[in-house]
């Protein structure tokens, strides 16, 4: 928590009315709370960032990552480091796990539509970052289902102006009275299955540790000779041929795919560097001799969600 | 007069810029003080060279005003300085605006609602407008406004105000304003203080001076050892007071003068090597002030040394 003076030459750089990232809190989100706070419509603390950088707002803008968003001129206004804004974004985690300075929103979500929970707007004004994850469909602090459309038929909009922040652009309806329908026990678990996944290439993301999950979902699809039916709600999107080579690829696949298959963080660890052959059977492996040296390699590669720990230390 | 053995290079003289709790200041920042504390509304005049500006700063930054996150800004004093060139009303709510830091760029008409509802939640409570007597009736009329908003539901806030003006002659800024019989600057007089509405804070007497001097004393001891200040108020007094100076005949000496005269005479004594003020230097520095105060200077020839650093290129 800081606080500036009026001595401090802060004051004149900064808006009115501060507001600083909080856990697990989205861009999106950040940015309309701001204009909340500041009694402004919503979308004028992006639009103003955007002309301090002299480009235009787009209303499509996911803010998975910056993508346009100067966030140092939002640091500047808001008086905070860049570390915190940063975390706003999956921008780190996806630059760490493609080995890109400016990796796309679409690595992470290729289907992205804009959804809130009802609940973390009306106790929070907070809109979370896991909302921009593919396939999630339920908040996972209040389990209810994650709303995209308003009692008047309209898909939600994150930015509209002159609408208030956190409301229906047009109706005018505030997201907290959005209707709460409890997600389904069975749903819930699967995602945070997902989830599991999710923040498992998010903490230990390498581009080697997404190259052995996609070799272990090749080679268990070739071995197991099928895929499992899609998750239920999914809406199969055939994206353009620009974007299609990235599909494959993006972490929401990935994680899909990993579901799909039964497959764990472990087993990815498993399949992470060179095996005597390729299977997936080793992920599975077992042997009754002593001193066996494959499950010892198998055992060294996993030390590490055995013992996070230690991994910490 | 007293002369230092030093031979080497004097540093440069370094003028004191403290801001100094004079009697006017202690006269000015007890009515804006007043202001602030009962919600009243004052015209509030002083001669030029007073020091009414640095009086309002230290009382800006001495009220605590600060922002803290989350969302929690506090402004208890909202000083601002009038728009000049004229200008509606925009120009006075812009001015306003740029006292919270930075605001997006919004429609006149968004922005108008927009300060009410920031003025209400920066706990302002109490707005100064330094070189009030630039404000125009557009000015005037929007301030009513803005003080309207605050002070009607859901605020229900009373802020103070003071318009801040400089003044000379028998000539009070906006009293004739507020003297018309429209219904606008009628209810604009009904809102001021009722004992003391327009206000002309007066400069410092002779006693006054001298204990400035005393401070000056202490201030600048450190470069002139032996310096005795308050032995010249007398002169100084009778020399700040000239007509020249004092056009209005208040025989009072206003801050501007004093500090001009006596940061200037302690320059050119240390650059004397003088441990003491030199009396003729104050004397002839007065007497510029006073008599050759329309003088015009001729410069001509090379400095000594070149003031900036040169670099060759090419």
């Amino acid at each position: 928590m800081r606080r500036i003076h009026l001595s401090d030459p802060a004051w004149q750089t900064t808006f009115p009315f501060l507001v600083e990232p909080r856990e697990n809190e989205w861009l999106t989100g950040l940015l309309l709370h701001c204009d909340e706070v500041n009694h402004w419509s919503s979308g004028t603390t992006l639009t103003h960032i955007l002309r301090m950088n002299e480009q235009a707002a787009r209303s499509n803008l996911s803010l998975i990552v910056p993508s346009g968003v100067r966030l140092d001129s939002l640091a500047q206004v808001l008086a905070v480091p860049m570390h915190p804004l940063l975390a706003t974004t999956y921008q780190e985690e996806l630059a760490r796990i493609y080995d890109l300075s400016n990796p796309s929103a679409l690595l992470l979500n290729t289907s992205f539509s804009f959804q809130v929970c009802p609940v973390c707007v009306e106790e929070q004004r907070i809109l979370l970052r896991s909302l921009t994850l593919q396939h999630i469909t339920c908040c996972p602090q209040h389990q209810v289902a994650l709303v995209d459309t308003c009692q008047c038929g309209v898909s939600l909009r994150p930015f509209s102006r002159p609408a208030l922040p956190f409301t229906c652009y047009k109706c005018g309806l505030s997201w907290a009275k959005l209707p709460r329908h409890e997600a389904v026990p069975e749903r819930l678990e699967l995602e945070q299955t997902l989830l599991s996944s999710y923040d498992f290439f998010f903490t230990k993301g390498t581009p080697e540790l997404l190259a052995s999950a996609l070799r272990l979902i090749y080679d268990s699809v070739v071995e197991k000779g099928e895929i499992r039916v899609p998750l239920r709600d999914e809406a199969v999107q055939f994206l353009t041929d620009r974007s299609m080579p990235q599909r494959t690829s993006s972490l929401g696949y990935v994680v899909h795919a990993l579901l799909q298959l039964d497959l764990s963080p472990r087993d990815i660890l498993m399949y992470a560097g060179s095996l005597p052959w390729r299977s997936v059977r080793w992920t599975t492996f077992q042997c009754p001799a002593p001193n066996c040296p494959y499950v010892k390699m198998l055992r060294d590669r996993i030390h590490e969600l055995d013992d996070p720990g230690k991994d910490k230390a | 007069m007293t002369r230092s053995l030093r031979e080497d290079d004097l540093p440069p003289f370094t003028v004191h810029s403290y801001f100094l709790e004079t009697a006017f200041e202690r006269r000015f920042q007890g009515l804006l003080l007043h202001a602030w504390q009962s919600r009243t509304w004052h015209v509030i005049a002083a001669i030029p060279g007073s020091g009414k500006t640095l009086g309002i700063q230290d009382i800006v930054l001495q009220c605590a005003s600060y922002k803290q996150t989350p969302a929690l800004t506090k402004l208890p004093v909202l000083a601002i300085r009038a728009p000049k060139n004229g200008g509606k009303d925009l120009a006075l709510g812009m001015a306003f605006c740029a006292a919270f830091g930075i605001v997006p760029s919004m429609a006149w008409y968004v922005r108008r609602s927009w300060l009410v509802q920031a003025l209400a939640d920066a706990h302002v409570e109490c707005i100064v407008i330094d070189d009030a007597q630039d404000l125009n009736l557009a000015h005037l009329a929007f301030l009513k406004e803005l003080t309207d908003n605050l002070a009607a539901p859901p605020y229900l806030r009373q802020v103070g105000l003071c318009l801040v003006s400089a003044h000379s002659g028998n000539v009070l800024p906006l009293k004739e304003i507020f003297s018309r019989p429209d219904t606008l600057w009628r209810q604009f007089r009904r809102r001021l203080d009722t004992e003391r509405p327009f206000c002309v804070v007066q400069g410092h007497t002779e006693e006054e001076v001298r204990d400035i001097l005393a401070t000056f004393e202490a201030m600048y001891r450190s470069q002139l050892p032996h310096l005795q200040l308050e032995r010249w108020t007398k002169p100084i007094f009778i020399w700040l007071t000239h007509p020249a100076l004092d056009p209005d005949g208040t025989k009072r000496v206003t801050m501007d003068h004093l500090t001009r005269l006596v940061t200037s005479a302690l320059r050119q004594s240390y650059e004397q090597r003088a441990t003491d003020m030199d009396g003729s230097v104050l004397q002839a520095t007065a007497e510029l002030m006073i008599l050759r105060r329309d003088e015009i200077v001729e410069i001509s020839g090379v400095p000594a040394t070149p003031s900036l650093s040169v670099q060759e290129v090419g």
